[in-house]
């Protein structure tokens, strides 16, 4: 009886301490989130030029990627900051096709361009290299 | 007496000219650092409603106006604010589950809001400040992106 009582209290506290540390870790990333009006305030007087822009995060909230976009809906430029230390990562800017959209994962992003075939490259965010590419 | 009626009309033309540029707002004429921490600090606040969103920011040319738009994980543009600049204030709002937005753009004291529309392109302007609707444009070829 003692035993099964102190398995109860073992598997609830478990529980309890694995929710917990969850939470607080969504918590931290959210906030990082939201306290960086000061990272889109520095990309939007480096671009004050440019009157569209493109935003999104990566699943884990620990990159955020700007896409500059001119009057012809084209993105031009793709920057992609770490939000926890505010540092650009990868900078991109497409010669000839340019961007029409991109998705962020942990550690790579995958940049879709607008040409005939829909070609997507996905890059190390961090190496720049070149992860695969569709023919 | 044909100098002076020169001279006049000369004179008549620069004013005109003048006033006429002078009415013109233009993006030089806003202070930029201003526009920038407005700018971040409504994207701030967006960012805390609508974490797990994407989002489409446009400014208005004279960038007296930025335009919001909320887009989900699947691409499909759910809701769009609009927020005065100098205020902060969101001054107009739309967000229907039944349509998809899938562009927006701002002409004068209006937005221009595209559907999405597999047969036809689909857009209608509202009036920023009453929301009411100003014009609906309707063609062939839809508007898919």
């Amino acid at each position: 009886m003692d035993n099964k009582l102190v398995s109860i209290i073992f598997l609830v506290s478990l529980f309890c301490t694995f929710n917990c540390s969850h939470g607080s870790s969504d918590l931290h990333s959210q906030e990082a989130v939201c306290k960086n009006p000061d990272l889109l305030g520095y990309v939007f007087a480096r671009h004050w030029d440019c009157d569209s822009f493109l935003i999104r995060y990566s699943p884990y909230k620990n990159l955020v990627g700007v896409l500059m976009i001119d009057k012809h809906n084209n993105g031009y430029i793709l920057e992609i900051f770490n939000i926890f230390n505010k540092q650009k990562v990868f900078d991109f800017q497409p010669v000839t096709v340019p961007i029409s959209d991109f998705r962020l994962n942990e550690n790579n992003v995958i940049v879709s361009f607008s040409d005939a075939y829909g070609m997507q490259i996905a890059y190390d965010v961090y190496t720049g290299e070149i992860l695969w590419q569709t023919q | 007496m044909k100098g002076k009626f020169c001279t006049f009309f000369i004179s008549v033309f620069l004013v005109i000219a003048a006033y006429g540029n002078g009415k013109a707002t233009k993006a030089t004429d806003v202070d930029v650092d201003e526009v920038v921490t407005a700018g971040a600090q409504i994207m701030e606040h967006l960012f805390c409603d609508y974490g797990d969103d994407t989002f489409l920011i446009k400014y208005r040319n004279d960038k007296k106006f930025i335009g919001v738009l909320l887009l989900d994980d699947k691409n499909v543009g759910h809701t769009l604010q609009v927020f005065d600049m100098v205020t902060s204030e969101k001054i107009f709002e739309y967000s229907k589950a039944d349509k998809q937005i899938v562009n927006f753009q701002f002409k004068r004291n209006a937005v221009i809001i595209y559907y999405k529309s597999s047969l036809w392109e689909e857009k209608i302007a509202y009036d920023l400040y009453t929301g009411r609707v100003v014009r609906r444009y309707s063609s062939w070829f839809g508007y898919n992106k």
